[in-house]
């Protein structure tokens, strides 16, 4: 093989090399995209949990899509069998929440909340306290850390 | 002139061919499996070792919480709970719960979908089929139900 024919095998090879740990890089990002969680399971879960003294998990759901109502949400799936409720608010930011709701004893139940701005979840407490508020405003019951 | 008419005989007969056969093979290609059916579904699911379907999908909603998905749709009496995040490209998720009772057990089996890579053009979105991806996924789901059972 003479260096006529080698010489753009060379000069691929080597303009191509530097992409090699891109396109890795590309595969590892986009786990992680799909991944993604802001703090560790347990840390996000006690800044976006709180619980109600109250087991009757019909009034809480339905206190829920007041609470979305009045912070400006429409709903857009509610499904009372498994207490999930998904809604989105429209302004300068696009909101997406979800709200996950569980009786987890004949007197207490726990609502989740969790959410985008734009394209970046919800991981700072205070978006979730005020949430909590109107919640708790919605149901007349305090929120209790879990 | 009959080179002529040979031409566009063989121009059409080209044509033809050009669609890669007739319709219903085509068509049926679009729905054949890109994987090995039962090497897939290995990847896809994980055994539980409990019948407890509830709490698994309650668990699925709370991993999914936990990686910033809106969830979609829920639905306790078919075991489906489908996710969406809204990334530069979005992802989708799948999670099915069967119950397994005559082994004591449940499998939940996800699918995700998601384009890639995403940094080319014109990407079409397509079904993941990396293990490593949903090995992590599995770990997170695992750790939520135990999170979940100990109400957290």
């Amino acid at each position: 093989m003479t260096y006529k024919y080698l010489r753009p095998r060379i000069l691929s090879a080597l303009l191509l090399a530097p992409l090699a740990p891109l396109i890795a890089g590309c595969q590892m990002d986009s786990r992680q995209q799909v991944l993604a969680t802001s703090n560790s399971q347990a840390a996000q879960r006690a800044i976006s949990t709180r619980s109600f003294e109250t087991g009757d998990q019909a009034r809480v759901f339905q206190a829920t899509i007041a609470a979305l109502q009045d912070l400006g949400f429409v709903v857009d799936r509610a499904d009372a069998v498994l207490g999930t409720v998904s809604a989105t608010r429209y302004g300068s930011n696009l909101i997406r929440l979800t709200i996950s709701l569980r009786q987890i004893s004949p007197r207490q139940t726990v609502v989740r909340v969790s959410g985008q701005i734009n394209q970046v979840a919800l991981s700072d407490p205070e978006p979730f306290q005020r949430f909590f508020e109107a919640l708790s405003q919605a149901l007349f019951l305090a929120a209790n850390p879990v | 002139m009959r080179s002529v008419g040979i031409f566009c005989a063989l121009l059409l007969i080209g044509l033809g061919g050009a669609g890669c056969g007739p319709q219903g093979e085509r068509h049926a290609a679009a729905l054949a499996p890109t994987e090995s059916v039962t090497n897939l579904r290995a990847i896809q699911s994980r055994r539980f070792d409990t019948v407890n379907t509830r709490l698994l999908m309650q668990a699925s909603i709370g991993v999914l919480q936990d990686m910033g998905y809106t969830v979609t749709e829920s639905r306790e009496e078919f075991g489906v709970v489908v996710g969406s995040k809204a990334t530069p490209v979005p992802v989708r998720v799948q999670i099915v719960i069967r119950r397994q009772p005559d082994q004591g057990s449940s499998i939940a089996r996800a699918t995700f979908q998601f384009p890639t890579p995403p940094q080319v053009a014109n990407f079409m979105p397509e079904t993941r089929t990396d293990a490593l991806l949903y090995r992590e996924f599995f770990d997170k789901l695992s750790q939520s139900v135990f999170l979940t059972a100990h109400d957290i």
